[in-house]
């Protein structure tokens, strides 16, 4: 089990990446592109960096749900490789069969 | 050297059924998945406070979780539903209320049902309890395992075999016994089999209980 601190890390940066997400997305794709001069892109670039850092999706880490285990993780279901294992011999997950027997 | 499968992974497709019945979009389903662990760990944390008071055993084989658009329908097969369904229907309600508090929808309607299993002890996991109530009270192992073999065979079962691994009597050096009666065929998909896999806390450290039980051929 991964220490307590770590996963309450990754919903601190979840509810500030939230937040700040319209924010950043408007500066983002539209006005850099949009404005023409130098100085104006800096301004744009100035205020996406304003923003706290935890707000950037990309330090975004996925964990495993059920025991925050930083590798190994699968999109489809939240979980590391072993605890999916264990789940499906444990037919906890609908529909997951084996396909080799 | 041969390892061996999850007889219960092993046979989802034929002879074993999943005990969450639910479709949902691929992008929700991590959702979904988490909405089950939370209701089946609260199910459990609330029995095992409230059995502590009464008897030992409690005895959830399983936790059947469906889901539909506007409902959500818990069943929990119980050996020994006593407790939640003879003294007072309230301690149902109490659960339905945990339940709906962690999970925090108002869009579903939640609905916990009940259902008691003929012949509890034809059920690895209540077997596994009672073997680990008997090892925590520090009865020798051959006299549990033999004991939860005369509990099975009057419930109508046609093989059983457990197997109790770790240091065992207390002993330094841990080791690994096991028995078995009657047949129990784990390579044949068509032979319906139950497993269990408990673990045991002791003084002297954890024992890890396991039992087959073969119930039917196809």
């Amino acid at each position: 089990m991964v220490k307590n601190n770590l996963i309450h890390r990754e919903k601190k940066r979840q509810k500030l990446e939230q937040k700040y997400h319209l924010i950043r997305r408007s500066s983002k794709k539209k006005e850099i592109s949009k404005v023409p001069s130098l100085s104006e892109k800096w301004k744009i670039h100035g205020k996406l960096q304003s923003s706290p850092r935890n707000s950037a999706p990309t330090r975004l880490h996925r964990r495993c749900f059920s025991t925050g285990r930083p590798r190994a993780n699968y999109r489809d279901f939240g979980l590391s490789g072993h605890i999916l294992r264990e789940m499906v011999h444990a037919c906890l997950l609908p529909r997951a069969t084996r396909s080799s027997w | 050297m041969g390892q061996k499968i999850n007889p219960l992974g092993f046979r989802l497709g034929t002879t074993q059924s999943h005990h969450s019945l639910w479709f949902v979009q691929p992008k929700k389903y991590s959702e979904g998945l988490q909405e089950d662990k939370k209701i089946r760990d609260c199910i459990k944390n609330y029995v095992q406070k409230n059995m502590r008071l009464s008897s030992g055993v409690e005895g959830i084989a399983h936790i059947e979780i469906q889901k539909r658009l506007d409902l959500i329908q818990v069943i929990i097969y119980m050996g020994f539903p006593k407790l939640l369904i003879e003294d007072k229907p309230r301690k149902l309600e109490e659960l339905q209320m945990n339940v709906q508090k962690e999970l925090n929808c108002m869009n579903r309607k939640l609905n916990i049902a009940i259902t008691r299993i003929g012949n509890p002890y034809g059920h690895p996991n209540i077997l596994a309890e009672f073997i680990a109530g008997q090892l925590k009270n520090r009865v020798s192992f051959r006299k549990a395992m033999k004991k939860a073999i005369e509990l099975t065979e009057q419930a109508d079962t046609k093989g059983i075999q457990i197997q109790i691994a770790g240091r065992i009597d207390g002993k330094e050096i841990a080791r690994v016994e096991w028995i078995r009666e009657g047949r129990v065929p784990l390579q044949t998909i068509g032979a319906k089999i139950e497993y269990c896999s408990y673990r045991v806390r002791t003084i002297y450290g954890v024992l890890g209980i396991k039992i087959w039980i073969f119930i039917d051929e196809e």
